[in-house]
């Protein structure tokens, strides 16, 4: 829990400078960058905490475990969430290249109108920086 | 029905798919992955994990600074 505790601040902190911030200015890049710098570091310091893959030690017996009997194959139903995301990027690219925008909206569109209002900018960050926090501890 | 608003259901219905996909993985006993179980498939590996970092940059970038 404590762990957590300063980057959850950090990033609640980001989160609330970010909701300042307008599109298109100098403040919305340093703050999106200030996290992307996190970001990388947090990951840089995670891989090399991670366990090399192969390396970790195998139960004796060479028998597997309860959990890993349990536990999905990796890549185990993959292909349909591969196949979902292309379809969301095919409909995106051609709503990007068809005109007007307004008559093909993209996600950006939508992302931008959710972002128009302070407090709904700092939600969309505090999401957007939770996700980077979910991925990076993976 | 105008351009727009056709979009807009297209939309929808894509929303709609990954949501069913998810409540089918949660249904399938562990037979399909769940969104969370596909991120971590995908970052399992040294190059699945720096497309989706990189995704997540471009993500921040295109929606909060420009």
């Amino acid at each position: 829990m404590r762990r957590l505790a300063l980057p959850a601040g950090i990033g609640i902190a980001l989160a609330v400078v970010g909701s300042f911030t307008t599109a298109f200015t100098t403040g919305s890049e340093v703050v999106t960058a200030v996290a992307i710098a996190a970001f990388v570091s947090a990951s840089l310091v995670a891989t090399r905490r991670r366990p090399i893959a192969g390396r970790a030690p195998k139960p004796a017996g060479g028998e597997r475990t309860e959990l890993a009997k349990r536990a999905p194959s990796p890549g185990r139903g993959i292909l349909v969430w591969v196949v979902a995301a292309g379809v969301a990027i095919a409909f995106e690219l051609s709503n990007y290249f068809l005109s007007p925008r307004y008559a093909h909206p993209t996600v950006s569109y939508f992302l931008s109108t959710a972002a128009g209002h302070q407090w709904s900018r700092g939600i969309l960050f505090a999401a957007w920086l939770t996700l980077g926090g979910y991925l990076v501890s993976r | 029905m105008s351009d727009h608003a056709l979009t807009i259901v297209a939309w929808i219905a894509i929303a709609a798919m990954f949501a069913g996909l998810e409540i089918v993985a949660l249904s399938s006993r562990r037979r399909l992955a769940g969104i969370g179980g596909a991120l971590r498939s995908i970052g399992g590996a040294p190059v699945g994990r720096l497309v989706l970092a990189l995704a997540w940059m471009w993500l921040g970038w295109h929606v909060f600074a420009r």
